[in-house]
């Protein structure tokens, strides 16, 4: 989370990620099991057209997508579900506080949701003397800590076990050992607990299906099967952009989806509900069930002849796992909510310049990002087109804080090249210079035009073969 | 109604349903089926989370819970009566306890849940369970162990094929359906994978003849 005052806080922040070697490491680790891990699980499949398919089904979904939540609303209600539309994040957060309220809800729980992150929904209903508990295990251990998520799919991404452990011994108030197996049998035993006291049941969606009325959810875990199952009430969030004409849109996105985020054939549990299902602990032995849908500046992107497409974003997480600047500074300073490549995007839209700020900058547009994104989105060039967008409204141009650090540190700063080279090698042309100036090197910074690259024979690759 | 079983299709299955650390296994028929449940539940430990979850320190409130489990249960909800009988029977010989409801009075967990599955995805090693009986949903996730029936003709090739299927189940008034494709699995520690963290430690697939 972006939480720095002024530039000196954010300054700080960006030295103590600078300096934390095991987060490094992990994120250095990561990057490479992932390339492998994604080339492995595409290796059958005809990638640009996969991704083809899914930037047209979004675009086809969000240029008509208030017919499709219209269509959405009616069938589902149809089926007895409530439908629900905030205009913004308080709004969202109200409505289901107030679902709670009526439903006499004293104890909730929830399974991982991007939107909930960005509504900050926790904090409302916890205001309202809720006991809210997250379920997704990298959830639950960052909402003991109190901190926001450093990776949209691997929350906790940035702890190591041995924190973990402290932390668990903290919450049982018993001494825990930093077996990883062992402490995510604790998560299961205390957890469980949890979902059988629980008056409601929160979960997102991966998709909002017209033509049904019904939901999509993509988890690995499983909470969210029990999440939705357990509870009398269930309220799913979701932003505008989860709507999708009919189940094969669904599944083509689902065909990239987990590939392109952990390089996962599928997940362990792909959910599909339909209106009121069977409940014992409703009272008339049916789920009382709420589909909450989030405009957030949704619609008014939809329109937007630049940034439509940033809808198209299935919020896999693949823009961070190969971005040399989140490997180096981890997602708390590269992002707000959202992270990587569309958290700087969606932090402006959806939480503003100042939180935006400070992030933008950080982008040495190098386009890994663009070659990777499940829905073909130009991440670098609206980047570019934000930061442009900040600097007029502002009059001056950004401070590149994020270099200043870096090049202080030969080591950093090697480093940094030699990611960015490996997320995309083509970066670097046959003479060993970058070929694009990344954004936080350009401006003010002409002293360093010319980078010498990190040499090795590999630097000279070839043209990449991009999407058309 | 005979329907073809293509081989081809089926072999890739198991090998994608192994690759996520399934265990398939062929039964000759339903009684085969009900007898690798039994053995099965015979074999296991009787609680695997006691080497690795109840052993561990837990706070009061979820000890607690645990202590709720007093003896092997089986649970096969949704089983045609005279399979359920069969199972039952089996299950008593060897002083286990068989259900077919009654999952929130076993919260805490039981050793295994049985079903019969209704399509298999062969592109990913993927089962489809109709779960709109809550009796399924609960059995199938907080079983230690989920055993699951599936006919060689109901693997189809990818996600695409099961899709007429789903849209006339997902166009009635309630339905609840999932995709399970190996074991509950997390990686959100150091990203080491770790299974069963809410739901089985292990998924076994009977594939059956026909
Ligand atoms: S922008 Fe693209 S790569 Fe990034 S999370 Fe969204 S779909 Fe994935």
């Amino acid at each position: 989370m972006q939480n720095a005052k002024d530039l000196k806080e954010y300054r700080e922040e960006l030295k103590e990620s600078l300096d934390n070697e095991f987060l490094r490491t992990t994120l250095d680790n990561f990057a490479v099991a992932y390339k492998a891990g994604r080339a492995n699980a595409f290796k059958d499949f005809d990638l640009p057209q996969l991704i083809d398919d899914v930037a047209c089904a979004k675009d086809a979904a969000a240029s008509r997508i208030e017919e499709l939540y219209e269509e959405f609303k009616k069938t589902a209600e149809a089926a007895g579900a409530h439908v629900h539309l905030a205009k913004d994040a308080d709004e969202a957060n109200r409505i289901i506080a107030d679902i709670a309220k009526k439903s006499d809800c004293k104890t909730v729980v929830k399974s991982k949701s991007m939107t909930a992150e960005e509504t900050l929904l926790n904090h409302l209903l916890e205001d309202e003397g809720l006991e809210v508990t997250e379920t997704d295990l990298g959830e639950w251990i960052i909402q003991l800590r109190h901190e926001g998520p450093t990776h949209m799919v691997m929350p906790a991404i940035h702890l190591s076990r041995h924190q973990v452990k402290d932390l668990f011994s903290q919450v049982t108030g018993k001494e825990q050992q930093s077996d990883i197996d062992k402490l995510v049998k604790v998560a299961r035993r205390e957890l469980r607990r949890k979902y059988v006291e629980a008056d409601m049941g929160v979960t997102g969606a991966n998709f909002a299906i017209a033509e049904t009325g019904s939901i999509g959810l993509v988890t690995n875990e499983g909470n969210a099967r029990l999440v939705s199952t357990l509870p009398r009430v269930h309220v799913a969030l979701m932003g505008l952009d989860k709507l999708v004409p009919s189940l094969d849109d669904a599944l083509k996105i689902l065909k990239v989806l987990p590939r392109n985020a952990t390089g996962q054939a599928i997940t362990s549990y792909v959910t599909w509900i339909t209106g009121r299902n069977e409940c014992a602990s409703a009272e008339d032995g049916k789920k009382e069930m709420h589909f909450v849908f989030l405009d957030n500046g949704r619609l008014e992107m939809a329109k937007d002849p630049v940034f439509g497409e940033v809808l198209r974003c299935v919020r896999c997480g693949a823009c961070a796992n190969v971005c040399p600047v989140y490997r180096l500074v981890g997602g708390h300073k590269m992002g707000h909510i959202y992270i990587g490549a569309i958290g700087l995007i969606l932090t402006y839209f959806f939480h503003g310049k100042e939180k935006a700020k400070n992030l933008v900058q950080n982008c040495i547009n190098c386009e890994a990002c663009k070659d990777i994104c499940a829905g073909g989105i130009d991440l670098p060039g609206l980047i570019k087109e934000i930061h442009a967008r900040i600097q007029d409204e502002d009059g001056h141009a950004l401070p590149s804080i994020l270099l200043g650090k870096v090049m202080k540190n030969r080591k950093l700063f090697h480093g940094l090249l030699k990611a960015a080279k490996f997320a995309r090698p083509a970066v670097a042309d046959g003479e060993g210079y970058l070929r694009h100036l990344p954004m936080m090197f350009a401006k003010d910074q002409a002293s360093v035009r010319c980078l010498p690259w990190p040499t090795t024979p590999s630097a000279t690759v070839g043209k990449r073969s991009s999407r058309a | 109604m005979t329907k073809n079983i293509d081989k081809e299709m089926v072999d890739l299955f198991r090998t994608k349903a192994e690759l996520v650390s399934a265990t398939v296994a062929e039964v000759a028929d339903m009684d085969a089926a009900l007898q690798y449940a039994v053995e099965l539940c015979d074999s296991k430990e009787a609680c695997q989370l006691l080497l690795s979850g109840c052993e561990e320190n837990l706070s009061g409130g979820a000890e607690a819970l645990c202590e709720t489990i007093a003896q092997k249960t089986i649970c096969a909800p949704e089983l045609p009566k005279k399979q359920f009988d069969q199972l039952k029977k089996l299950s008593d010989d060897k002083g286990f306890n068989c259900i077919a409801k009654g999952m929130r009075e076993n919260l805490g967990g039981i050793d295994i849940g049985f079903t019969r599955v209704n399509l298999g995805i062969a592109e990913t090693g993927s089962l489809v369970l109709n779960s709109c009986k809550e009796e399924v949903r609960i059995a199938t996730m907080l079983a230690e162990i989920h055993v699951a029936v599936l006919k060689k003709s109901d693997i189809m090739a990818d996600a695409f094929a099961v899709s007429d299927y789903l849209k006339k189940e997902m166009g009635k008034e309630a339905d609840y359906h999932a995709f399970i494709t190996g074991a509950s699995r997390t990686a959100d520690i150091e990203r080491v994978l770790a299974l069963g963290v809410h739901g089985p430690l292990e998924l076994h697939i009977l594939l059956l003849e026909g």
